[in-house]
C-alpha cells in the first residue's frame, strides 16, 4: 500500500516547496511567493478530463507524477506544511487550497481547512473551489471553517470553448451553467468582492469575447483572475500556442478598466475578428494607467501573486509578480500596442 | 518443517498468544474502510534525516519511500518538529531516512535529539536503521530508542543487485549482533521477493535473525512501486508467501510475529492478509476491507491501534 493521499498529504508548487525550505531554488528577479498554493491530491486523480489541463484524467501517467501549469507538484504531509509555516521565514499573506473533482474533496477540504485556521498562521485562507461536486451547503461549510475567498476557474470566455475543453466534447463532467451557478451561489455566501473567476486567454476566444466575459463577471459583483494560456506538455491542444503577448496585454488593460469602473464594454471598439480597436478613454487616463503598471501584475485574490505561473521567467512576463519597475513599464507599453 | 499446515501455526498462536489479533494503522496513510477509520492527525509520522536523499537508490524503491516523509536537517529541528507534533497528539516518530553508500543510515547525530523527544514529551522512537555499526548501536542504545527496525538481507545476491551495496550478508548479521551487544530493542524486517519477485535469500535472513532474541519480526512483501525499475516486476504468489508465513510462525513460536505495512495492493492484499492471519500472525498493518471481520468470525478479538506494527511486543510479549 503506498498511498500519499489527502488529507494527511497535499502537494504543493514547486515555488512553494523552495519558499518552505523544502527544495533548493531562486526565484528571478528575487521574486517572492505571497500566496502558497496547496492541491489535494489522490491516487485516482482529478475526474475532469479538461483538454488544456495536467491534471486531466486521460493525460498518461499516475495522478502524482503529473506536472501542473508546467511544474512539479511534489508531495508533503499536510502537517509538515504547516510547521514550516509556522517556523521558516517568508513572505506569505494567503494559502489557498484548491479542490479537485473528486468526490473526496469536499469533506477533505473542510477537514485540510480547519487545520490551517487551528493552527492559527494569522494568514487568510481561500480555496479553488470544484463546482462538478459542489452544493451551497458546501459552500456555507467552508465559510464557516474560515475561509474567507473562494475562486472558480471558469476559465473558458464562452460556453462553447467550455463545452469543448471541459465538458462534452473532452467526455468531461464539467457543466458552464453549473460553473456560473457556482459563482452566483458563493457570491452569497462570501459577499461581493470576495469571488473570483479564472478566466484564460488564448483557449481559441476572440478579444471580445474575453471582454463581454470579464463584464459578466464584474456586473454579477465578482472579480476576474487573469491567465494567459500556457500549454502543459504533452496535453491535447498543445498544438494551441500561448495567446499572442499584444492581446494578453489588452485583455489586462481591458480588465482593470472594467474592475475600476473605468471602462464598459459598449466604449469599446472591436474590429471585424473581435480584436480591441480602440479603448474610448480618454488618451492621458489611459496612459496614467499604464504608467502605473497595475494592470500588468498578478490579478487575484489579495496577496495572491503566483510568480512565473502562465510564462518563462524572462522579458515576457505575462503576470508580473512584484510591481513594475520603470523598464518593465517602458517595455509592456510596447507590448501593448501602437495606439 | 515440510508438513506444517494454516492449522498448525494458528493453533501455536493460540496456545502461545491467545485469542488476540491487533491491526496497526498509523496515520502514515489514510486508512479508511468500513472497519475502521484512523485518524488524519498526524499520531504518529516518519521523518527522514536525509530529506529525499539516498545514495543506495535500490531499485525496488529509488528513493520513492523518501518522499512521504517529513524532513528534518538538524537535531534541532528534530526537537522542534517533535515539540511541534507532540502539541497535536504525536505520540510516536519512526526515525529513518536515506543511506549512505556503505548501507546505513547517518541517524547517530539525531539520537541525541530523538532521546530527548523520549523523555521530555513521550514520544516513542523507532528507528530504520539500515546497517549498524558499533556506534550506531551504541548511539541507539543512549537514546533508548523503543525499536530499532533493521532490515535483514539474507542473500549475497539482492544486496548486490538490488541494493547497490558493497555488503555482504555477514553485515547484516553483524548488525543484528551489536544491537544485541548493546540491548537496542530489535524489530528486524524482511522483505519477502525482494530479489525482483523471488524468494532468495527470505528462509537465510530468518535463520540469522532466530538466532537473537529479537522483540518481534515483521514480514512484508516487495510492492513494485510505479516509477521504479521494478514497476512492472510481478509480486511474490500469495502460495508462495503461504510458505514462509508458516515457516517463520513456527521458527519463532514466542516472538510477536507481524504482516507490516509495504505490501502489494488490492486482491493480492486479500488474499496475502487472509493468510496471515491464518498462519497466526499477532498483527497485521493496513489490513485489507474485510479481514477484520474475518478475525471475529474465526473467534479473535480484534483491536486496532494507531501505531507502527513493530511495537507489536508491547502488546503480545508478555503472554
Amino acid at each position: 500500500m503506498h498511498s500519499k493521499e489527502s488529507p494527511e498529504y497535499l502537494r504543493i508548487s514547486l515555488a512553494a516547496a523552495i519558499t518552505l525550505g523544502l527544495r533548493r531554488g531562486r526565484f528571478y528577479r528575487n521574486a517572492r511567493l505571497h500566496c502558497l498554493n496547496l492541491l489535494l491530491t489522490y491516487t485516482e486523480g482529478c475526474r475532469g478530463n479538461c483538454a488544456y489541463c495536467g491534471l486531466s484524467r486521460e493525460r498518461q501517467g499516475t495522478y502524482e507524477a503529473k506536472s501542473f501549469i508546467r511544474v512539479d507538484w511534489p508531495t508533503y504531509p499536510l502537517e509538515e506544511i504547516l510547521w514550516r509555516l509556522d517556523r521558516e521565514e517568508h513572505d506569505l499573506k494567503r494559502i489557498c487550497v484548491s479542490m479537485i473533482s473528486n468526490p473526496r474533496a469536499i469533506s477533505d477540504t473542510k477537514l485540510v481547512s480547519e487545520r490551517i485556521i487551528e493552527a492559527k498562521l494569522n494568514i487568510p485562507l481561500s480555496l479553488l473551489i470544484a463546482p462538478t461536486i459542489l452544493t451551497p451547503l458546501d459552500l456555507a461549510d467552508f465559510r464557516k471553517y474560515g475561509v474567507d475567498r473562494v475562486g472558480v476557474a471558469i476559465d473558458a470566455a464562452t460556453e462553447d470553448i467550455f463545452g469543448q475543453m471541459r465538458g462534452e466534447g473532452v467526455k468531461g463532467p464539467h457543466r458552464w451553467e453549473t460553473y456560473w451557478e457556482t459563482v452566483r451561489a458563493a457570491l452569497r455566501v462570501f459577499g461581493k468582492k470576495k469571488v473570483g473567476v479564472h478566466l484564460i486567454v488564448g483557449l481559441g476566444e476572440a478579444e471580445k469575447e474575453m471582454v463581454m466575459c470579464i463584464q459578466r463577471v464584474h456586473s454579477m459583483g465578482a472579480k476576474t483572475h487573469l491567465f494567459s494560456f500556457y500549454p502543459e506538455t504533452s496535453c491535447s491542444p498543445s498544438h494551441l500556442s500561448p495567446p499572442p503577448l499584444v492581446q494578453y496585454r489588452r485583455i489586462q488593460l481591458a480588465q482593470y478598466l472594467m474592475e475600476k469602473d473605468l471602462l464598459a464594454v459598449d466604449e469599446i471598439s472591436f474590429g471585424e475578428e473581435g480584436n480591441i480597436l480602440d479603448f474610448g478613454t480618454g488618451r492621458t487616463e489611459l496612459d496614467e494607467v499604464i504608467q502605473a503598471g497595475h494592470p500588468f501584475q498578478t490579478s487575484g485574490c489579495p496577496g495572491c501573486n503566483r510568480p512565473y505561473a502562465n510564462s518563462r521567467p524572462g522579458l515576457e512576463i505575462r503576470n508580473y509578480p512584484f510591481p513594475l519597475s520603470r523598464e518593465d513599464i517602458q517595455r509592456v507599453r510596447e507590448q501593448i500596442w501602437p495606439i | 518443517m515440510a508438513n506444517i499446515t494454516l492449522n498448525d501455526a494458528w493453533e501455536l498462536a493460540r496456545e502461545n498468544f491467545g485469542w488476540e489479533v491487533v491491526f496497526y494503522v498509523p496515520g502514515l496513510k489514510g486508512y479508511r474502510t468500513t472497519e475502521y477509520q484512523n485518524s488524519s492527525r498526524p499520531l504518529f509520522v516518519p521523518v527522514s534525516v536525509t530529506g529525499t536523499r539516498c545514495q543506495l537508490n535500490c531499485l525496488h524503491c529509488r528513493k520513492t519511500l523518501l518522499k512521504d516523509m517529513y524532513q528534518v536537517s538538524s537535531p534541532d529541528e528534530l526537537y522542534q518538529l517533535g515539540t511541534y507534533l507532540g502539541k497535536l497528539g504525536c505520540h510516536g516518530i519512526l526515525l529513518s531516512g536515506g543511506s549512505t553508500s556503505n548501507g546505513e543510515v547517518p541517524l547517530i547525530p539525531f539520537l541525541s535529539a530523538a532521546g530527548s523527544l523520549k523523555r521530555d514529551l513521550e514520544i516513542k522512537i523507532a528507528v530504520h536503521t539500515g546497517l549498524v555499526s558499533k556506534n550506531l548501536a551504541q548511539a541507539l542504545a543512549e537514546a533508548e530508542v523503543d525499536t530499532a527496525m533493521v532490515d535483514i538481507i539474507g542473500s549475497d545476491e539482492t544486496i548486490r543487485e538490488v541494493c547497490n551495496m558493497r555488503a555482504s550478508v555477514d553485515d547484516f548479521e553483524g548488525s543484528l549482533g551489536y544491537l544485541y551487544q548493546y540491548g537496542v530493542k530489535t524489530s528486524p524486517h524482511v522483505v519477502i521477493g525482494l530479489h525482483f519477485g523471488k524468494i532468495v535469500g527470505e528462509e537465510k535472513a530468518l535463520e540469522l535473525i532466530s538466532s537473537y532474541p529479537v522483540a518481534s519480526l515483521v514480514l512484508v512483501v516487495l510492492n513494485p512501486l510505479p516509477g521504479t525499475p521494478m514497476a512492472l516486476v510481478e509480486p511474490p504468489h500469495p502460495l508462495k508467501l503461504q510458505s514462509i508465513f508458516l515457516k517463520a510462525r513456527m521458527m519463532f513460536p514466542k516472538t510477536p510475529l507481524v504482516l507490516g505495512c509495504a505490501r502489494p495492493g488490492g486482491k493480492h492484499k486479500i488474499i496475502t492478509d487472509s493468510i496471515a492471519l491464518e498462519a497466526g500472525f499477532n498483527g497485521i498493518a493496513y489490513p485489507a476491507e474485510g479481514i477484520a471481520s474475518y478475525a471475529r468470525k474465526r473467534g479473535l478479538e480484534v483491536e486496532f491501534q494507531e501505531c507502527c506494527c513493530s511495537f507489536v511486543f508491547e502488546r503480545a510479549g508478555d503472554v
